[in-house]
């Protein structure tokens, strides 16, 4: 897709018509979907059929929706590619290298490059840091030093919103990814480490105004924040309403110091996606619920709406 | 960083000048609202509250007593109410989620005191039920559509149809739960015309859904077939109402219940793997035939 067809797609939600471009597209929940149920088939078909045919054969219709049809970001075409690739990369002789784990970050990055999904490039970077962890034992630096760059990378002015997107998803994503790699040894170094990058990034947040790095801010600070905890010898209770204070009492602060503000940083009603809303209902119902436990008189199972236990 | 404002200012003649002068202030960072990052810093502290009192209630019964712990619960789930009612002229964002912790409180001291007190004995559910009451009323007093979620929440674990009810018995339940709700958004529509009616609609779609496929345990085809019904109408709402995301689940639903019913009794794996690919293909079809009428429709 050019690059002016990828800017014109940005402006659908302002202008039905500006947004129109030659190309099948479509809404993130369909292209979920389409993309889950066409990945279920690619898999299905490499246990019908010899893997490595089954690969060049997704990827050949993945080729021919895009050259030929002009899908593009509808989610079959990148479920295509990237079941191709990883059943292609399935049928090279295993031999246990760690170096396997950057033949699937190149595929991955292959497929996310052909396709530009910045999720696909994430989980190539989430390759890459896999392989240091592996081999040298760096994953969590490896994550950090590609988020902070993707982070850095962001300040740029890109034409490409897909090149935006990808820098968002590396720089969001990655630290998670070092953080699932980190060791309790060395969690001084942890806390150090995400701290920094969260103060760096929250920083640029601040000087040049991006909800992403705010994001990468608040997960560099909270994972910092909670490795912290686990070194201090308070009670739980302690720890998780200093925390849940903290975030709603500065919340509270922020919302009020920009309370009549209507230039530079607002509080100003906004939202990041259309499903902000549904999404805040659908974590508030996934919380723990009434888990209740009549039959032991002593006491028993309770629970209740973020709050369950057993005594 | 991404800027828009080139094409934003081809736009101008259409969008209007303070249309565009708003947009491309956007663009440019002069305005930019951290509403969103507000919410879920609010959401957050919220629930890690919460936690807390559970927490609390969980390790300190011995220390503190059960009676002490549920009064200094109930009266800081009190507080947040109040905080909120007296704010309601000058609303922040904020304010939604100290109304959002009083429920979570209310949640948790309610359960803990039936847990330790035993006020309804062997009807314990019962506190499910006061529990919705509870927030419903909440709800309506505040037109929160969080709280209103929570009391349905707490009304589908009354009737059993929660995650620790098993899947199998989920049946009776869920169909309950949506009926229940039909005739709850019905009344809500006729004297009060709230906004709730989205949520009372899909909470009751996924219900039945979900009840269908619970009933595929007991009879694979009645429940099959069942769901396949219920998707049918949901999906008809969705056009109805021209919103997507109905047409878009019940599909999913439809398409998890006939193969659940094709591959009944299918043990090799290479047959299983055929009837999957042929379904996906056919329900990638479908959803695309779908989406395309419903665009046609919009």
């Amino acid at each position: 897709m050019k690059v002016e067809h990828e800017r014109a797609l940005m402006l659908e939600s302002i202008d039905a018509e500006a947004g129109k471009v030659p190309h099948r597209t479509h809404g993130i929940l369909l292209r979920a979907t389409l993309f889950v149920l066409t990945a279920i088939g690619v898999f299905a078909l490499t246990v019908l059929w010899n893997v490595g045919i089954a690969g060049v054969l997704s990827i050949a219709l993945a080729e021919y929706l895009i050259l030929a049809r002009r899908w593009w970001w509808t989610g079959v075409e990148e479920a295509l590619w990237i079941g191709g690739v990883m059943s292609l990369i399935s049928e090279l002789p295993n031999t246990g290298a760690d170096e396997s784990l950057l033949v699937i970050a190149a595929g991955a990055g292959l497929a996310g490059a052909r396709v530009r999904n910045p999720l696909f490039g994430a989980v190539a970077a989430s390759f890459v840091a896999a392989y240091f962890e592996k081999r040298f034992d760096l994953g969590v630096v490896t994550a950090l030093v590609i988020a902070l760059a993707a982070a850095f990378a962001l300040l740029r002015t890109w034409r490409r919103p897909s090149n935006e997107f990808l820098c968002i998803a590396i720089a969001a994503i990655l630290p998670l990814v070092g953080y699932s790699q980190a060791d309790a040894n060395w969690r001084n170094a942890t806390i150090a480490l995400y701290l920094a990058f969260g103060l760096v990034t929250f920083f640029l947040a601040l000087r040049y105004r991006h909800h992403a790095l705010f994001l990468c801010g608040a997960i560099g600070t909270g994972v910092a924040a909670v490795e912290f905890a686990r070194t201090l010898t308070v009670p739980l209770e302690a720890k998780l309403a200093l925390g849940g204070a903290v975030l709603l009492a500065g919340a509270w602060l922020v919302s009020r110091a920009l309370r009549d503000k209507t230039t530079g940083i607002v509080s100003t009603p906004a939202s990041l996606t259309p499903f902000d809303d549904d999404l805040e209902i659908a974590a508030t119902v996934a919380l723990p619920r009434a888990d209740f436990d009549q039959k032991s008189t002593g006491g028993g199972e309770f629970g209740g709406a973020g709050a369950t236990g057993k005594y | 960083m991404l800027s828009l404002e080139p094409e934003i200012q081809a736009l101008r003649p259409r969008l209007g000048d303070v249309r565009a002068d708003a947009l491309i202030a956007r663009e440019r960072r002069e305005v930019f609202s951290v509403y969103p990052e507000l919410r879920i810093a609010g959401w957050l502290g919220a629930t890690l509250l919460a936690a807390a009192a559970g927490v609390l209630l969980e390790d300190n019964l011995e220390r503190i007593g059960p009676l002490a712990l549920a009064i200094g619960i109930a009266v800081a789930a009190l507080a947040c109410y109040a905080w909120t009612w007296w704010r309601r002229r000058r609303a922040s964002v904020v304010d939604d989620y100290v109304l959002l912790l009083g429920a979570l409180l209310v949640s948790a001291d309610v359960a803990f005191v039936e847990s330790q007190f035993h006020v309804f004995g062997e009807a314990w559910k019962r506190h499910l039920l006061l529990l919705a009451v509870l927030h419903a009323i909440g709800a309506y007093a505040y037109r929160s559509r969080v709280l209103l979620s929570l009391a349905i929440t707490a009304l589908g674990g009354y009737l059993g149809f929660d995650k620790e009810t098993g899947f199998e018995d989920a049946t009776i339940p869920a169909f309950e739960l949506a009926a229940l709700l039909i005739a709850w958004r019905a009344v809500d529509k006729r004297l009060r015309a709230t906004t709730f009616s989205r949520i009372f609609e899909h909470f009751a779609a996924n219900a039945a859904l979900l009840g269908g496929l619970s009933l595929m345990d007991d009879n694979r085809i009645a429940g099959g077939l069942l769901t396949i019904a219920i998707a049918a109408v949901v999906i008809a709402w969705g056009f109805r109402t021209k919103h997507e995301p109905f047409v878009l689940y019940a599909f999913v639903y439809a398409v998890i219940a006939a193969d659940a019913m094709l591959l009944d009794g299918v043990n090799a794996l290479p047959p299983a793997a055929f009837i999957i690919l042929v379904s996906m293909i056919a329900a990638v079809a479908g959803l695309l035939f779908l989406h395309a009428r419903f665009k046609e429709l919009k």
